[in-house]
């Protein structure tokens, strides 16, 4: 039985072509679709296929319209079979050949404004690729200060694109790509001249996964935690049986491999990904290296759970998943024993199992190249999320101590900030990733967020844990003496502690303020958000005509008393 | 028939699914179901990564027939 979990980036393009043949007819039902169009100034029809599989992995299924290379750029600036299709992604494969300009500003403002034309007809978002310096240089070493050469003008060129983005673009880096993998290899001419293919064969799976991983994240499907072994995962050797002072951490060969993997995942906490460990272990034991090894790079309060016991790890998994409300797709798991992945892949599939090499010399090699973690924008926010996830942790534990939930939640000495509007483009990223606590499902970019008749309402919640950052929004249209919600939507983490009826009633009042005399709701349904199907009713609307709701400012709504709400 | 035309029999087989082809080396493109130009160049990449040989661009572009791909792919093998 073929499974998603066959599809490795090593297997090379033959076998993957045709492994995804046969995966094809037999997929998961519940994936994301996904309209995904391809446009590429050489060749993308080798590609395609490869996109559309390693898609699979990240539980998308996506339906790909693929433009014929020579009217590539035709098809972006006018009305065409691209722009019928309407894609959600339109990922830009462009070629230094195709590149009339040799003045940078101008190759710049001749991309931003197909971007911009582009994107106002299709709303779709755009994954654009850099260009890839030649393999070949007559310049020789010149080329790297002479303004005459082409790779000075191309890496030129790449960070001028790269800057002022506008935040529906995002970079494909194709140049480090195919730097990484060698760029004689990105591009062996024999293909290039054969066929316009402008990647080797060889070098296609891993473009396609990189190009996949972006799609991925800007569809909210990168991955959110990382799970962790201790043993021979994060230090060498087993600690139960030598102790802490003899593990290999830092100092012998392998012991640096263990320190340089960790000092990656530590990279990797800094900026969002959520850490924890399962261990199979007394937890005592299993912390000791971290209070006795200085060598180690992660620290006990690096990770948002830290579960050592005898447990089998595909059940405390998923008790992690509960406790930090999140889906078990949205787990990698990383383990140096080919046994408990295993036992993980059968128990959980939608656990991404990652195949660790036996050499920790190549750890991080096979951690990266998976690109499992590929963020579309990076916030403050994001920087923070593993210490957020810690906090709830300790959240639960006091609410476990004290007798009453209002008790507790008196006890959390919790501060509502309401931005008006706040950061747009996390407000944006917020809408696009929330699933259940979202009233309609629309979804809305930075840019629309920004227009006259749009009001944000965006809520940031602190406690005596520390920052919880933005975790709820209200996304008003006005309309003379009304107003209309297009959508509302709140982080699920933040549920049942009075966080909706404070900011609703700070809404309400708000309005009434403006002389606003109504507000006007709808719930659209859709497969994961039955959680506000009574949200309107229970905020005091009553039932209109169809699926609307409306709500008078005449008798206005209090704020729950455990809440304090300020405004900046 | 030789052994090359048998194991390129199979490969093609299975590539084009067609099961019940009957190789032969004066055998061209045009003479089996589905070998189009992007066929072609698929097969041929494949080729590349099954044996592990790099074909150049006239011999990707240029082969007249199953015969010279075979003995290409023993040529190719044997100087390795």
């Amino acid at each position: 039985m073929d499974k998603l979990s066959d599809i490795k980036i090593d297997l090379g393009y033959a076998k993957l072509v045709k492994l995804a043949k046969k995966l094809k007819d037999n997929l998961p039902d519940s994936m994301m679709p996904l309209k995904l169009a391809v446009i590429g100034q050489s060749t993308t029809h080798f590609l395609v296929p490869l996109l559309e599989m390693f898609l699979w992995k990240f539980r998308i299924k996506a339906e790909i319209y693929e433009s014929p290379y020579n009217i590539a750029v035709q098809e972006l600036t006018e009305p065409s079979d691209l722009s019928n299709f309407k894609p959600d992604i339109t990922i830009i494969l462009p070629e230094e050949n195709s590149l009339p300009a040799t003045d940078v500003s101008a190759a710049v403002s001749q991309w931003q404004s197909i971007w911009d034309n582009y994107h106002r007809r299709t709303c779709s978002k755009i994954i654009q690729g850099n260009y890839v310096l030649p393999a070949y240089e007559p310049f020789g070493h010149l080329s790297a200060s002479l303004k005459e050469s082409r790779s000075l003008f191309l890496k030129k060129l790449n960070l001028a694109l790269a800057e002022n983005l506008p935040t529906y673009v995002h970079i494909h880096d194709t140049d480090q790509l195919a730097s990484n993998l060698g760029r004689r290899r990105f591009c062996e001419n024999s293909w290039r001249y054969a066929a316009e293919m402008h990647v080797s064969p060889s070098c296609l799976p891993e473009l396609a996964l990189s190009l996949v991983s972006l799609c991925a994240a800007i569809s909210g499907k990168s991955k959110k935690v990382l799970a962790l072994d201790l043993d021979n995962t994060l230090w060498g050797g087993t600690v139960g049986e030598s102790g802490a002072a003899a593990l290999e951490i830092g100092g012998s060969p392998s012991g640096r491999a263990f320190t340089d993997f960790q000092r990656y995942i530590k990279s990797l906490k800094d900026r969002g990904v959520i850490l924890t460990v399962i261990s199979k272990n007394d937890p005592d034991v299993a912390l000791e290296p971290f209070s006795t090894r200085p060598e180690m790079i992660l620290k006990e309060q690096d990770f948002a759970l830290f579960r050592a016991s005898w447990e089998d790890k595909p059940k405390v998994l998923k008790e992690m998943a509960a406790q930090l409300r999140l889906g078990l797709d949205a787990f990698v798991f990383v383990d140096d024993h080919p046994g408990e992945r295993e036992m993980m892949r059968q128990m959980i599939p939608e656990v991404y199992v990652l195949d660790l090499p036996e050499d920790p010399a190549y750890y991080i090699e096979a951690l990266d190249k998976a690109r499992l973690f590929e963020p579309a924008f990076i916030t403050e926010e994001d920087k923070k999320r593993s210490d957020m996830y810690r906090a709830e942790a300790k959240r639960q534990e006091l609410e476990k101590k004290l007798p009453t939930r209002e008790e507790y939640l008196q006890s959390l000495n919790m501060t509502l900030t309401i931005g008006m509007p706040g950061d747009l483009i996390r407000v944006s990223q917020l809408l696009g990733k929330t699933n259940q606590f979202n009233l309609t499902g629309r979804k809305f970019s930075p840019e629309e967020l920004e227009k006259d008749n749009i009001l944000v309402l965006s809520a940031r919640l602190s406690d005596i844990f520390g920052e919880q950052g933005l975790i709820s929004a209200i996304i008003l249209e006005k309309k003379n003496t009304s107003y209309d919600i297009l959508n509302w939507i709140m982080s699920c983490r933040v549920l049942k502690r009075g966080v909706e009826e404070g900011l609703f009633a700070f809404a309400a009042q708000f309005a009434k303020k403006h002389k606003i005399q109504s507000i006007t709701g709808r719930y659209v349904p859709s497969a994961r958000n039955k959680m506000v199907e009574e949200l309107l009713s229970s905020m005091g609307f009553q039932k209109s005509t169809g699926n609307e709701y409306i709500f008078n400012t005449e008798k206005l709504p209090t704020v729950p008393k455990w809440l304090d709400i300020n405004c900046t | 028939m030789s052994n090359r035309i048998l194991e390129l029999e199979n490969i093609l087989k299975e590539f084009f699914e067609l099961p019940e082809l009957n190789l032969r080396r004066t055998m061209q493109a045009k003479d089996i179901e589905g070998w189009d130009s992007l066929a072609h160049l698929d097969l041929m990449a494949k080729l590349e990564e099954d044996y592990s040989i790099k074909f150049s661009l006239a011999e990707i572009t240029g082969l007249n027939n199953v015969g010279e791909l075979a003995d290409l792919i023993d040529k190719k093998i044997n100087n390795r």
